[in-house]
């Protein structure tokens, strides 16, 4: 089965540049809809206006840390079904098991390549969805 | 649809400078809070600690992504400096020196990437 083409995503961040940098990365092809939030409640709210297909959430945001934010999504019967990816500074073998067991389909390591953001983003949903 | 995506490409890199030079500017600010941070941990503040380690965190993920690898990394080294330590706690003397000297080696690093990127010095205090 082909994976659905990823059409929207909502992207979690408290700060403005990486938004920014994500933003510009995501949509260098034109094939998807990027919405930015600074995260806590605001971001729930966005996905539940947007509905996008995918989630990306920094890990260490004040307030609100993305594991919390994906516990909030997974018991919301609107939200649950969303897919999410981490993004984090600390990439290593015990945090990747932590965030995919909490149901993250991917981690991506900060810093990233602004360049080749999209490619490993669409790589990580073709492959939840092969 | 290429010369779109090329366009682009050029387009988010001249951005990428912009937010270069932004990200400087803003760094600047943020060290000398730093170090206000570390006088007040002398004074006992052990909330300080943990103001120094987000700012520190913030320089290591937004600076790398911007291409200010050799800053990231020193940001993330006093960031993993701070998490070794018993939190809110102040940490010792000998620790507060560490934390001193990776402060200061961030402001050497921050003024040798402004001097390469042609950012220029920072204004004078005061």
């Amino acid at each position: 089965m082909s994976a659905p083409d990823l059409r929207s995503l909502l992207y979690v961040d408290d700060d403005a540049d990486i938004r920014e940098i994500v933003h510009m990365s995501l949509t260098l092809d034109g094939e998807m809809s990027v919405h930015l939030s600074d995260g806590g409640e605001r971001a729930l709210l966005k996905m539940r206006v947007e509905r996008p297909d995918l989630v990306m959430l920094d890990v260490m945001m004040p307030g609100m840390d993305g594991p919390t934010l994906l516990a909030r999504m997974r018991a919301d019967a609107d939200l649950k079904h969303i897919p999410v990816i981490f993004m984090t500074a600390k990439v290593n073998p015990q945090e990747v098991k932590r965030f995919t067991d909490l149901s993250a389909i991917g981690v991506i390591a900060k810093p990233f390549d602004p360049m080749a953001l999209g490619t490993q983003v669409k790589a990580m949903w073709k492959a939840h969805h092969g | 649809m290429a010369d779109v995506r090329e366009e682009r490409v050029a387009a988010a890199k001249a951005r990428m400078l912009e937010l270069g030079t932004k990200f400087i500017e803003r760094s600047r600010g943020e060290l000398a809070t730093m170090r206000a941070g570390l006088a007040r941990l002398r004074a006992g503040d052990a909330a300080a600690l943990s103001e120094i380690r987000h700012f520190a965190h913030k320089m290591a993920g937004t600076g790398a992504t911007l291409g200010f690898d050799a800053f990231g990394q020193r940001a993330a080294r006093l960031e993993a400096l701070i998490d070794a330590q018993p939190a809110g706690r102040v940490p010792d003397a000998e620790v507060q020196e560490k934390l001193a000297a990776h402060v200061a080696a961030l402001e050497s690093q921050l003024a040798a990437d402004a001097d390469a990127r042609g950012a220029g010095p920072a204004p004078p205090a005061g």
